[in-house]
């Protein structure tokens, strides 16, 4: 009986503190929303890469533009190509407003690609906005000869990647089968730093990783007149402002295959940014899409991004939300069967 | 060292010696001892918690403040793995082995003593090493690739054999349980889950700290609760002379510090070989090269102590040289710390070595500094420390163990790390208690994952040339010249004995017959193990090639080498039974002697730690051991319930009032004080995320309200 009674008052109680929430709110209700708040930003890979460079820039910036001002740190949990994470937020994450995550830039692709390992819906995270876009770039070194990327129909290009999940694998392997191209793929180094590593030692000759993970770990590489490294190719929606020479894939394969390569390049779009994990409330969208945009325009952010190797190439939330929605609703079987074909063999 | 070398080292001696700059190292270095002490917690948290009061510290402050903490965190790890069995960090764990029966003897004050000279020795031989080899540490690193990465965990995997003490063939098993778990997760060749178990929490394989944490702690504990002892039993704790027959000890064997700290720090310097390996080579290495180890070792011998926290410290100088050189973190910690390096614009690799000495050394200075620093303090507490061995087992047990909980849920703050953690307590304790040796297990799990990793890519990349002195025209030695090692190592003790043998013209001559005595628990136990194996085998024949080749071969092995110890216990003859060798390993040291693969016959060599029940009859320990795991669980089980951090109130009070029957003012005093400590650290400071709860799916308002956002 008394146990009864203490549910109700309880019940009654949630009731009365959660009632009052609509969509839109008022920013003294974000400011005491956040007041004295942390709010924990969850990675899906370690903190040597470029996942983990953003997120402290972010975190450490992002508070001067959320009413409230509420502290952000950042934990990694890394796994299967950042799919880990991403199970875990769509899952598990408590959706308070208090936790954020940094999705994985394959996202969309492992949700149409790789459906048995991923248990989330890229559409239901409610993006806030991308700090860069991450066009991935196939780098080769230089003494394989390759200069440009017909030279590899020819020429063959072992290449390291991390795992089957990851940009270093896939792309090369559409490279492979959509170009023609002679690569031969070697799997299962632990992370961009170290695969980076072994490409220097000579264990193997190229690979494909976002544009900021080459030049903030190895500038030294791409000196003008002792290149050890040169950039031949890039996938992505937009060419990538610092490779403006460097042809884009989606310009050279086969018109059957350009709608492949299209929703392959999600991945740039999705690039390196913040997303609500699905539940969260609804109010707090609209006011942290507006200090993420603020964010992006500070000159100490861009500074302090610059001081570490990283840029700022901003895409909204809403363009983000726009652009997953649609990637997914428009993905036909077909096409994702003959990705899958083409990428996997199977 | 050349002339520019010695002004930047003075540089930046210069530079570190400002009092604020000192001051932040000597802060940072105190946090890491604290962390240190903690099971669970490490550098990597309090690197990541410290990174962003970094930013606006100029880079030599706050470079000295995080290798201060960073570099510490080994030496106090030691304190719970001697005073509990319970390793700090997993950078100790081999440190238990020795130094926990050190403490049962009444030695903790000597253990101290010399793992903290030893840490002190090794730390400042790793930030020697860290200054000499920056000149050459580029075309050093260029040269170890996939191949020798391989070939030095084989070797690491090589000291399976001598671990294993007088079972060789359980300690084989063990280490195939081990490498098997490490298989866990995402496959990196084909992106087969395997033993993920349908949750999110293995995708990235089982983290190493519930592991180690289970299989060591939780059988402590539970060892304590079943005979009621505290834990230095009768003897007293000893004096601050003790300590200082420690320091003396190491003095003693100052070569074996020598060679366990190049160990650590060269072993540190290889981008993937981390802390939790680095101990059990050393200590492998001891048990190997000190005559006569099998009698001590694993008994309260403090050259165990000595050799694996000469390694752990030393290892930090040694990480920093693919950081600093490449920009290659060798371990979680150091991703952090070459975080910082970025955010202050300096970019690791040949720029930073040719143009930035002054950071270089700014490093080897703090490592050095550091290390006399953290021993320094912990030899003031360590004479306190020792007196806990004293403290009654009705208080002592449920503060180990809450605090134990509460750590290894830092693995990645899951269910699946509490779940992992009692598990592997009670395999660990089953293992104990039959005298399965436990290193191998550990051993096979840091190595197992990349054992298969490098092999894959060595093969893939090389073919069988990965194994040849010469790959594509290039001559590359290393492989072949680290598993001559490895081979020698396991063959010569074994060609030894059996020349030993056939001059003393034994002949052995065993007889088959079924020995029903043996079919005892220990051996329903091999029957388990033998049967996890065949499932393993069955269920990984249906995934991919490349998923399944090591599981299968493993399992194989496995199916094998247990096969092997239920045979020889329950067909074999005894031979004459030397009565030095413990009851439950008679059965297979017996069968094994005379295959020149068994020890010699008046040995009973056992590394690791041995349950002792004194004349408790079996029921009792039965008893007491069902009663322990019966508070676990419900411990687990009121977690779900109401949070863990409630949950390890109710758990103090409830254990300390009504299983060790102390005075509610006694309770009282011990659980509040602690249950707010650890809510101020881990709630407040380390901002930890709690798992989900019942109680808070009830009532999601209490996760909106920051301080009791415990549910």
């Amino acid at each position: 009986m008394f146990q009864k009674i203490a549910i109700g008052l309880a019940s009654a109680l949630v009731l009365f503190l959660t009632a009052p929430s609509s969509n839109t709110a008022a920013a003294g209700e974000i400011e005491d929303f956040y007041s004295g708040k942390t709010i924990t930003i969850y990675i899906g890979f370690g903190f040597g890469g470029t996942y983990g460079k953003y997120s402290r820039t972010m975190a450490q910036h992002l508070t001067k533009h959320i009413p409230g001002h509420p502290k952000l740190i950042v934990k990694s949990m890394p796994g299967a190509g950042g799919l880990k994470m991403a199970n875990f937020a769509y899952n598990a994450m408590p959706k308070g407003g208090y936790h954020f995550l940094v999705p994985p830039d394959s996202s969309v692709v492992s949700q149409l690609l790789r459906p048995k390992k991923v248990r989330f819906k890229s559409q239901d995270f409610t993006w806030l906005g991308a700090t860069n876009q991450t066009n991935t770039i196939f780098v080769v070194r230089s003494d394989t000869g390759v200069r440009k990327w017909q030279d590899m129909r020819t020429k063959q290009v072992i290449s390291g990647n991390t795992g089957p999940g990851s940009t270093a694998f896939l792309i090369p392997a559409m490279m492979k089968s959509m170009l023609g191209l002679k690569i031969k793929q070697i799997a299962g180094y632990k992370g961009s730093s170290k695969t980076i590593l072994a490409m220097e030692q000579g264990e193997h000759q190229g690979t494909a990783f976002n544009w900021l993970a080459w030049y903030s770990k190895v500038p030294h590489w791409f000196d003008k007149g002792k290149e050890f490294a040169y950039p031949i190719l890039q996938t992505g929606v937009y060419k990538d402002p610092a490779l403006p020479n460097v042809p884009m894939m989606k310009n050279l394969v086969a018109k059957e295959h350009v709608p492949i390569v299209n929703f392959m390049a999600t991945l740039g779009i999705i690039g390196r940014g913040l997303a609500l994990p699905p539940g969260a409330p609804k109010k707090l969208v609209e006011p942290l899409r507006t200090a993420f945009a603020n964010m992006v325009k500070d000159p100490a952010y861009i500074a302090d991004a610059e001081k570490a190797r990283l840029r700022v190439l901003y895409t909204s939330g809403a363009d983000i939300q726009k652009f997953v929605n649609g990637a997914i609703s428009k993905a036909n079987p077909e096409v994702v069967g003959a990705a899958r074909k083409l990428i996997f063999g199977k | 060292m050349d002339g520019n070398m010695i002004d930047m080292a003075i540089t930046a001696a210069i530079a570190l010696s400002d009092p604020m700059r000192l001051s932040f190292l000597a802060l940072g270095v105190l946090i890491g001892l604290v962390l240190g002490v903690i099971p669970g917690l490490g550098g990597l948290v309090g690197l990541s918690l410290l990174l962003p009061f970094t930013f606006n510290m100029d880079p030599f402050t706050a470079l000295a403040f995080m290798m201060g903490l960073q570099a510490v965190v080994v030496t106090s790890d030691t304190i719970p793995a001697v005073l509990f069995g319970v390793p700090g960090t997993v950078g100790s764990a081999a440190t238990i082995l020795d130094g926990y029966p050190m403490a049962r003897n009444g030695e903790a004050g000597r253990a101290f003593g010399a793992a903290f000279t030893a840490s002190v020795i090794g730390g400042l031989y790793g930030a020697m090493l860290l200054a000499l080899a920056i000149p050459i540490i580029r075309p050093i690193i260029l040269q170890i690739g996939s191949p020798e990465l391989l070939a030095i965990c084989v070797f690491g995997l090589s000291l399976v054999a001598v671990l294993s003490g007088s079972t060789p063939l359980k300690g084989l098993a063990a280490a195939c349980i081990g490498l098997m778990v490490a298989t866990a997760g995402d496959d990196p060749q084909t992106g087969t889950l395997r033993w993920t178990f349908d949750t999110i929490y293995l995708y990235d394989g089982l983290p190493v700290v519930p592991l180690a944490l289970g299989l060591f702690a939780i059988p402590e504990i539970a060892d304590m609760v079943i005979t009621r002892q505290s834990i230095s039993g009768g003897a007293n704790a000893g004096s601050r002379w003790s300590q200082w027959e420690g320091v003396k000890d190491v003095f003693r064997n100052k070569w074996l510090v020598l060679r366990c700290a190049s160990i650590g720090s060269g072993l540190g310097a290889i981008p993937g070989i981390g802390a939790s390996i680095i101990d059990w080579i050393a200590y492998g290495h001891a048990v190997r090269s000190i005559k006569d180890s099998g009698k001590t070792f694993g008994k309260g011998d403090v050259r165990g102590v000595i050799a694996s926290e000469a390694s752990n410290n030393a290892k930090e100088g040694g990480a920093l040289l693919p950081t600093i050189a490449f920009g290659v973190p060798g371990s979680a910690s150091m991703a952090l710390i070459l975080g910082a390096f970025l955010i202050h614009g300096l970019v690791p690799g040949p720029e930073l070595l040719a143009k930035r000495l002054d950071i270089t050394y700014t490093l080897v200075w703090s490592v050095a500094i550091a290390n006399v620093l953290g021993a320094g303090i912990c030899f003031l507490f360590a004479n306190q420390l020792a007196k806990v061995a004293l403290v009654r087992i009705g208080i002592l047990a449920p503060v180990v163990l809450a605090i134990t909980y509460i750590g290894a849920f830092q693995g990645q703050n899951s269910w699946g790390d509490i779940s992992a953690l009692l598990i592997f307590g009670f395999i660990g304790w089953m293992m104990k208690r039959l005298r399965w040796p436990r290193p191998p297990l550990i051993l096979g799990f840091v190595l197992g994952g990349l054992v298969e990793r490098y092999m894959f890519i060595s093969v893939e990349r090389y073919s069988w040339e990965w194994l040849w002195i010469f790959r594509e025209g290039t001559f590359a030695p290393w492989v072949d010249i680290i598993l001559l090692m490895a081979l020698y190592g396991i063959l010569a003790p074994v060609i030894r004995r059996w020349i030993a043998r056939r001059r003393a013209g034994e002949k052995v001559a065993r007889g088959i017959a079924f020995q029903r005595q043996n079919l005892d628990p220990g051996m329903y136990f091999n029957f388990a193990i033998l049967a996890m194996f065949v499932a393993t085998i069955t269920i990984a024949s249906g995934w991919e090639f490349g998923a399944r080749l090591v599981p299968s071969v493993i399992g194989w092995g496995g199916v094998i080498f247990t096969g092997g110890a239920i045979f020889s216990g329950l067909f074999l003859m005894p031979a004459n039974a030397p009565a030095a060798i413990a009851p439950e390993s008679r059965a297979e040291a017996e069968a094994l002697q005379g295959s020149a693969l068994g020890p010699a016959e008046d040995e009973d060599v056992h590394f690791d730690i041995q349950a002792d029940y004194g004349d408790l009859s079996v029921r009792t320990i039965f008893v007491r051991a069902a009663n322990y795991f019966a508070w676990l669980l419900a411990f687990f089980a009121s977690s779900f319930l109401i949070g863990l951090l409630p949950a390890m109130f109710l758990y103090l009070v409830g254990y300390m009032r009504f299983e060790g029957r102390e005075s509610w003012k006694m309770v009282l005093s011990v659980a509040l004080p602690l249950w707010f400590g650890s809510y101020f650290l881990f709630h407040k400071v380390l901002l930890v995320t709690w798992p989900l709860s019942v109680i808070g799916n009830f009532f999601p308002v209490l996760r909106t309200i920051e301080w009791a956002n415990l549910f």
